[in-house]
């Protein structure tokens, strides 16, 4: 009787934690579970010395952006993704933004849209980023997420077997 | 029952998996980039032509002079007129195009501008000018047959006097230019 009850309180909390982790990824994914804010890994170094190569930031969608923030934006070309200052604003049709690398001696060739704008860095979490890609692995799944979840599990299996000792 | 530190960390490992796993990639886009402003371009032309000096008709020809003796010559003019108001140089040579080799080699050649100035004088091949144009500008050729020899009997030569413009130095391949050509024949009597 008590094996049975041990067996059904460890697929009791490993379906519960399933069910978590699958909840939170499917969130995470689909929607803003942070409240508009976003992390992106920097790859490269033109907004040096204020952000380097390798920080994370992150990054809030304000709808309109002021001269001196730094803005994440999706370019006109291809759609790639590029972090830099807002160095003019243009309002005589809509408003316009010209950026500029702080590292670059000049500003870049196009203005950009609200539209294009992804968000406003508000935060710049220094070398993190060298991270992002261990995360992303079969060895960052296990430590970072499968090794602190047996730990969970172990610690509810010890728990249980003490309840079970103390009924005894 | 794991240390509750033990816990904390295994949450924010987790907590940390997810906030990487969501990690989007941004570029900064760093370019060195130089703007060399104010820049101009335009084409010139140095198109010329040749001119009769008597009545400003164009003309591609100028000595047609036949069964010239010994002793005898021939004049003739020529105005050269810039057709843009880019003032350039040109260089005057006189090429043979056919006929007798001796005959060509034994003409003799004087260039006087319109006051009688004389520019050049020797054999007619060795004619090398270069001018700076002031337009019009008038030349008067003479040319001379003054070598006795009998092999010179019923010969002919061809030539053409050869007007090209240059910018810097008379020899230049290549670039903006333009030339004329000058039709002569010059035959000798028997």
């Amino acid at each position: 009787m008590k094996f049975i009850r041990f067996i059904l309180g460890l697929i009791k909390w490993a379906v519960l934690l399933g069910i978590t982790l699958l909840a939170l990824y499917i969130i995470s994914s689909n929607f803003n579970i942070f409240g508009g804010y976003q992390p992106f890994l920097v790859q490269s170094g033109s907004m040096e010395p204020s952000i380097m190569t390798g920080d994370v930031i992150v990054i809030q969608n304000r709808g309109t952006y002021f001269i001196n923030e730094v803005v994440t934006f999706k370019t006109n070309a291809n759609d790639r993704i590029v972090t830099h200052r807002i160095v003019a604003v243009d309002q005589t049709m809509g408003r316009k933004y010209s950026t500029k690398g702080d590292a670059n001696r000049t500003g870049d060739e196009d203005v950009i849209g609200d539209q294009q704008i992804i968000g406003k860095v508000v935060l710049v979490i220094p070398k993190l980023g060298y991270f992002v890609a261990f995360s992303k692995s079969s060895q960052g799944l296990i430590f970072l997420l499968i090794i602190p979840a047996v730990i969970f599990i172990l610690d509810e299996l010890m728990k249980i077997k003490k309840n079970a000792q103390t009924r005894d | 029952m794991l240390k509750p530190e033990i816990k904390r960390l295994a949450a924010f490992l987790m907590l940390l998996y997810f906030f990487l796993i969501k990690t989007s990639y941004t570029d900064a886009d760093i370019f060195a980039e130089r703007i060399v402003s104010r820049n101009k371009f335009s084409a010139l032309t140095l198109d010329f032509s040749t001119r009769s000096s008597f009545n400003d008709n164009l003309t591609t020809n100028l000595f047609r002079s036949l069964g010239i003796r010994p002793g005898g010559f021939d004049l003739a003019a020529l105005r050269v007129r810039s057709e843009t108001n880019t003032k350039f140089r040109y260089r005057l040579r006189a090429v043979k195009v056919n006929g007798d080799d001796l005959l060509c080699g034994q003409l003799k050649l004087k260039v006087f501008n319109r006051n009688f100035f004389e520019i050049f004088s020797g054999s007619l091949l060795d004619l090398s000018l270069t001018t700076i144009n002031s337009d019009p500008r008038d030349f008067i050729f003479f040319i001379s047959l003054d070598d006795e020899d009998p092999a010179l009997k019923s010969k002919i030569c061809e030539f053409n006097f050869d007007f090209k413009t240059f910018r810097v130095q008379a020899d230049e391949e290549g670039g903006l230019f333009a030339q004329r050509l000058i039709n002569n024949v010059v035959s000798s009597g028997n």
